[in-house]
Formats: structure tokens, C-alpha cells, sequence
């Protein structure tokens, strides 16, 4: 996983470039995921480490999926991948490239996860305290888990901050315990 | 000790009380892989070098790698129960081990639990495990003596207060032996010990807890275990926790005595940690830093002046020096002292006891070998009496072996050579001294007055042992305000020299052996 990221650095890099000089971000972000998703695809998968495929028939095959859904420098970018066999790393190119195009956009996004789904009062405090503490625009999406019990976690890349009752109930054992 | 379910309610009532529900944020990240006692985490991006991290089920880690898309961890005690995919937390706190004198008397793990059976150590102090040495402006030079009760080593290497006096040789040298018996020698002087043991086998770390307690060393030492069964990770951060403690003595004014047995093993433990971790390895496969691994650590044990431990008490002590001494143990292999991690470390210290096979074996123990050990600091801290009496100690031993091989050779001996060579062997023989039976500063003092002057001559050389036993009886029933008085006073004066002198005629006219 992480030597995927590492090879997938300078492709995001060059995609996000490239996606900024067409001003295309949004478009590249739609033709990236879906190329990951593709790549994703279990058939794929077989087909991507099947050794009798030969490299011409894995990047001729991947490109018709995709159909005409890649714009030209896009299709350029599979064949690049496809040139260096390294076709498995696109999910972890467009995540990469997410993260750039959010960075650029100067947006975080937000992920909450809660007991029950958030009215818009509690939203908009959440949202507040993250635009403070990040110095960013947030995006922010609510998923629910009836295991936390009540409470939130939120969720910002690495960052996370945990006040679900089932959190602390899980750190008051361990105090107790240890 | 039996609690009642209305006590147990209590306790955890008031540990509910305490626990701090503020929400914490931190990074988190996911086990990517798991082999040996070392993980791959990808995420934790605000992660710090040596930072603790948090495993599920409250297994903690060490972030020791950090890199571009993942951190190196390794992970603290047990890992059967960490799978990849798990969620790593940061904790924002360097690695840090419970300090105080409540850990007096204890056995602990390389992350100050208990493993003694004995119950929790009622201790709310903690300090961080890796720290910075005191600096030039906070030290003091050594001047005040450990005595470790062993003649050889009060007499020819003597160890200062705040030195690092390296003991080095083979295995089944003896070299736990002298550290054991430095132990029970500081009985009563103040001076607190702590005993890390590394990779060594559990049952020979109970057999050395085992001695202590005998002796009644216990209450003034701590001993740190990490035992060949526990993980390279324990046994490599062992010395750095027990330097902790150690540290805690000596920044309240207070003296500490520290033994690292041995750093051989701990070097390995770091090899095998570093190998895994995938760092480049250098001459016998060791990384970059072994050097720095036993430099850093070897640095902290140091003499402090009153204007430091002032500052770090908060003013609370004044006008006291705080000294930690260090006893690293070097295992070597044939007696290569020029192999690496021996060099190093003879590189760092500030003098060597070295231990010999040949002359173990030839049952001269201590085995130290007077002519390759030294101490470059410690004769400014030797006693009076014991720098006068023991001075001519080394060179006699040092001429006597050299002469001893040429002697093998020659038929007939000068006269001059023969004495030198009979006031050798039987110098040799004083130097013996067997285990748990340390000597106070004044019967060593008798012994080495003795052999200065030709007491040893006309005793048999095989009966010198023994002479000394009852030497040593003698002195204690008979002239025991002499022996206090010494004691309490260790200068060699005219007048100590005189009721020696008295005392000795005496023994020798009046009393067998
Ligand atoms: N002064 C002494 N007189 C008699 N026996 C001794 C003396 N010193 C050590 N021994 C004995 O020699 C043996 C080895 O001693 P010790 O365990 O101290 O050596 P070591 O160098 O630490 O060994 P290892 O390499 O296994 O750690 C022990 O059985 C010990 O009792
Ligand atoms: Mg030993």
C-alpha cells in the first residue's frame, strides 16, 4: 500500500498539472475515479496480474472501458501507467490527486460519523470549529453508526477527533484496566 | 489481599472521578504491515521521532522511522494481538517511565511495570527515557569515591562518582559478579542502585535478585529486566528507562549507581530492530548509530554541581552536588577488545576493568587483568588512605606478570628478581577475594599495609588467603577502634601507619593461620 502511494506521487503530480493547465479539475477528478474504479473491479484485477494478458491487451482493455469518457491527455496518462505496468497504482493516483485539488481549492473535507443523523444546527457548529481549526473551506458529510451510541467522531484525513460515548467508553476500560 | 465489592466500587468510582473525558484530536493511522515486532503505519502524519503510539487493547509503540508515505514503529510487549488494518493513534507523549523511590526495592520491565508480584508502584512521576546529557556548565568534576568493596578494584581502578568505568571481558568472566558486589557494598552509604539486566536468561535475572535480596541490598535497588524472552524493542530502550530512574537520584542532589549488563546484547537487539526497520547496515551489520546508541546513553551518567540540582528541584535542594555513576558491561568474544561495539565503548568510557578467562581459570578472582585496566578519572576520587596503601598495587602486579613469563625461562634469578617476583605472587594472592564479601575502606587498608610492608613475605604463598582471613577476624574483634576509626577518617596518617604497624606484630607473634 505504501509503495503504491510512493510510485503514485509524480503520476498525481503530472495529472494534477496537467488537469490545472486544462482547468479541468473537476473533470479529471470524475475520469481519475473512475479509472481507479475500474482498476478496482475484481475481473480487472484478474486480468491486470494475469501473466499470459500482454501489456498491449491490459491498456487496449482498460481504454474501452473506459470508453469515451477520458479526454485525450487523460487516455495518455493510462498508456503512460500501462508503458511502466503500473496500472495498479491509478486508485491511489486519484486519491492523490484529490488531495491536491483540495489543497488548491484551500477545502477540507470533513467526514463526521454519528449516533444519529446531524440537524443543520449541530452541523454548522462542527463545520465552524473545523474551518477554524484548519483555516479552510470544509466539505462536510455526515455518516451514521448507531454503535457510537452518541456523540461524534470527526474525521479530517489523519486527523481525528473522537467524542463518542463509545470512544471514551473504550478508553475509560483501558484506564481501568491498565 | 482480598477486596470486598463495596472497596472494588470504590476504587473504581475514584478512578471514574479522575479519568479526563476531554476530547482528544489526534492522528491516526492503519497497520499496514507486521513483521517481527516491527510495523509499517501508513497516515499519522503529525507523528514525532520516538513518539508513543497506540495500538488497539492498549499495547503501545514506538514511531522510530519516519518516511515520506509511512512510519516504522516498533511495537512495546506483546503483538500476537495487532493485526494489519489496525487504527494506530498518536499520543503526543515521548516514550516515558515511572521514576521515584517508590521503585526502590522493585523489579520492573523496560517500561517500569511491575513484574515482581508485588503490586503497583505507588509513584505519579514519570520521566521520558531518552534525554539530553547535562550540559559542560552543569557539571562538576568527579571527586568523591564508589567504593565497590573489591580490593583489586578500590586499589588499582577506582571509580568515582559520577564516572563510567567500563567492565569488559569474556563470558563466565566473573563481570556480573563485580557488579552484584558493587551493589551490595553501597548498603548504607546512600548511594541508590539500579541493575539493568538485557537479554540475559529470566532464571539467571532471578538468581541475581535472588543475591541481592540475601544480602539485603534490595532496599536500595531497582532492578530493570528485559530478558532474552522479551522483545528486541524491550531490551533495546532497557538501559535508556533505567537511566531514567537513575537520573531522578541524581537531579535531586542524591547518588546513583547504575549497571548496564551488558550492552553487547543490547547492541544486538538494536541491530535487530534497525534491520527490520530496513536501515542500511554498516560494519558488522550494525547501523550508522550504534556509536551514538551507547554515547548518548553513556553521556547521562555524570557528576552534577549544586547550581543544577537547585534549578532542577525548583530550589527545593540546595547546595547539593547529584552524581550518577555507570557500570556498563561489554561482553567480548576471545578476548577481541577491537571489535566494534568493545571499541566504542572503551572509546566512551572513562576506563576499563578488563576480565580474563585465562586468569579466571586459573582461579585469580577477580579476573582483572592489572596491566590493560584502567581509570582515567578515579584516582582523583580515591581515599587518601586507599591511594597511599594500594599506589605500588598496580605496578607490582603489571611487572610481576612481565617478569613471571621471562622468569620461566632463566635458571638462576638475581636476587632483586626473585623478591619482585615472591612479593608478585603473593600480591596476586591478596588480590583474591570471593563473591558477596565485600571489605570496608579500612580492612582493605590493613590488607594492602600488610604487603607494603613484608608482612606477606614469610607467609607460604598458598597460605596468603587465608592469613588474610584471619588478618581481617582479628582486626575486626580485636581492634575494632582502629578499623571505625579509619573508617570513619581514611587518611593515611603517621599514626595509622604506627597502630598498623602495632597491630600486625601482634597478629603475627600471637596468632595462627
Ligand atoms: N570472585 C569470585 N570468586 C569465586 N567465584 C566467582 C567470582 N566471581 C565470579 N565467580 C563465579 O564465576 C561464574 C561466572 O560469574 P559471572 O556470572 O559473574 O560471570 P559473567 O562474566 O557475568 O558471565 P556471563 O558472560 O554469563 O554474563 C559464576 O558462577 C560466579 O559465581
Ligand atoms: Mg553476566
Amino acid at each position: 500500500m505504501d509503495d503504491l502511494n510512493t510510485v503514485a506521487r509524480p503520476y498525481a503530480a503530472a495529472a494534477f498539472a496537467q488537469a490545472k493547465e486544462e482547468s479541468q479539475l473537476d473533470l479529471w477528478s470524475e475520469m481519475l475515479h473512475f479509472l481507479a474504479d475500474v482498476v478496482r473491479d475484481a475481473d480487472m484485477q484478474a486480468v491486470l496480474v494475469n501473466p499470459k494478458v500482454t501489456d498491449e491487451q491490459r491498456l487496449t482493455l482498460i481504454i474501452d472501458v473506459a470508453g469515451g469518457r477520458l479526454n485525450a491527455t487523460a487516455t495518455n496518462l493510462v498508456k503512460t501507467l500501462g508503458q511502466f505496468r503500473r496500472l495498479a497504482a491509478l486508485p491511489a493516483v486519484a486519491a492523490q490527486f484529490d488531495r491536491l485539488k483540495a489543497e488548491a481549492e484551500e477545502r477540507v473535507e470533513v467526514e463526521v460519523i454519528s449516533a444519529y443523523k446531524l440537524n443543520a444546527k449541530h452541523q454548522k457548529v462542527i463545520e465552524d470549529a473545523m474551518r477554524e481549526r484548519f483555516k479552510r473551506d470544509v466539505v462536510l458529510t455526515n455518516h451514521i453508526d448507531r454503535d457510537l451510541l452518541a456523540g461524534v467522531i470527526i474525521r479530517a484525513g489523519d486527523h481525528v477527533i473522537d467524542i463518542s460515548a463509545r470512544g471514551r467508553l473504550k478508553a475509560l476500560t483501558q484506564e481501568l484496566m491498565g | 489481599m482480598q477486596l470486598s465489592p463495596a472497596e472494588i466500587s470504590d476504587l473504581i468510582k475514584k478512578k471514574i472521578e479522575n479519568f479526563d473525558m476531554g476530547a482528544e484530536a489526534r492522528t491516526e493511522g492503519t497497520v499496514v504491515s507486521l513483521t517481527d515486532g516491527i510495523t509499517r503505519i501508513h497516515g499519522l502524519s503529525d507523528v514525532m521521532a520516538a513518539e508513543m503510539i497506540e495500538f488497539p487493547g492498549g499495547v503501545y509503540g514506538m514511531a522510530l522511522n519516519l518516511e515520506r508515505d509511512s512510519v516504522g514503529a516498533v511495537i512495546l510487549g506483546d503483538y500476537e494481538g495487532i493485526s494489519e488494518g489496525d487504527t494506530v493513534k498518536c499520543t503526543g507523549r515521548i516514550l516515558e517511565v515511572p521514576v521515584g523511590d517508590a521503585l526502590l526495592g522493585r523489579v520492573v520491565d523496560s517500561l517500569g511495570n511491575p513484574i515482581d508480584g508485588k503490586g503497583e508502584i505507588a509513584t505519579n512521576e514519570s520521566s521520558p527515557i531518552e534525554k539530553i546529557a547535562p550540559g559542560v556548565i552543569d557539571r562538576k568534576s568527579v571527586d568523591q569515591p564508589v567504593q565497590t568493596g573489591l580490593k583489586a578494584i578500590d586499589a588499582m581502578v577506582p571509580i568515582g562518582r559520577g564516572q563510567r568505568e567500563l567492565i569488559i571481558g569474556d563470558r563466565q568472566t566473573g563481570k556480573t559478579a563485580i557488579a552484584i558486589d558493587a551493589i551490595i557494598n553501597q548498603k548504607g552509604t546512600g548511594i541508590k542502585c539500579i541493575y539493568v539486566a538485557i537479554g540475559q536468561k529470566a532464571s539467571s535475572i532471578a538468581g541475581v535478585v535472588r543475591k541481592l535480596e540475601e544480602h539485603g541490598a534490595m532496599d536500595h535497588t531497582i532492578v530493570v529486566a528485559a530478558s532474552a524472552a522479551d522483545s528486541a524493542a524491550m531490551q533495546y530502550i532497557a538501559p535508556y528507562a533505567g537511566c531514567a530512574m537513575g537520573e531522578y537520584f541524581r537531579d535531586k542532589g542524591e547518588d546513583a549507581l547504575i549497571i548496564y549488563d551488558d550492552l553487547t546484547k543490547q547492541a544486538w537487539a538494536y541491530r535487530q530492530v534497525s534491520l527490520l526497520l530496513r536501515r542500511p547496515p554498516g560494519r558488522e551489520a550494525y547501523p550508522g548509530d550504534v556509536f551514538y546508541l551507547h554515547s548518548r546513553l553513556l553521556e547521562r551518567a555524570s557528576r552534577v554541581n549544586a547550581d543544577y540540582v537547585e534549578r532542577m528541584t525548583n530550589g527545593k535542594v540546595k547546595g547539593k552536588t547529584g552524581s550518577l555513576t555507570a557500570l556498563p558491561v561489554i561482553e567480548t568474544q576471545a578476548g577481541d577488545v577491537s571489535a566494534f561495539v568493545p571499541t566504542n565503548v572503551i572509546s566512551i568510557t572513562d576506563g576499563q576493568i578488563f576480565l580474563e578467562t585465562d586468569l579466571f581459570n586459573a582461579n585469580i578472582r577477580p579476573a582483572i587483568n592489572a596491566g590493560l585496566s584502567v581509570s582515567r578519572v578515579g584516582g582523583a576520587a580515591q581515599t587518601n588512605i586507599m591511594k597511599k596503601y594500594g599506589g605500588g598495587v598496580r605496578l607490582a602486579l603489571a611487572q610481576y606478570r612481565e617478569l613471571a613469563a621471562f622468569a620461566q625461562f632463566a635458571s638462576d634469578l638475581d636476587d632483586a628478581t626473585r623478591k619482585q617476583l615472591e612479593r608478585g605472587q603473593r600480591v596476586t594472592e591478596l588480590m583474591k577475594q570471593a563473591q558477596y564479601s565485600p571489605l570496608s575502606v579500612a580492612e582493605m587498608a590493613t590488607s594492602l599495609f600488610a604487603a607494603n610492608n613484608g608482612y606477606l613475605d614469610d607467609v607460604a604463598k598458598d597460605k596468603v588467603v587465608d592469613f588474610e582471613h584471619a588478618l581481617l577476624a582479628y582486626m575486626n574483634s580485636s581492634r575494632k577502634e582502629l578499623i571505625d576509626a579509619i573508617n570513619a577518617e581514611p587518611q593515611a596518617s603517621d599514626e595509622v601507619a604506627t597502630k598498623l604497624k602495632a597491630a600486625l606484630d601482634d597478629f603475627k607473634k600471637n596468632h595462627s593461620w
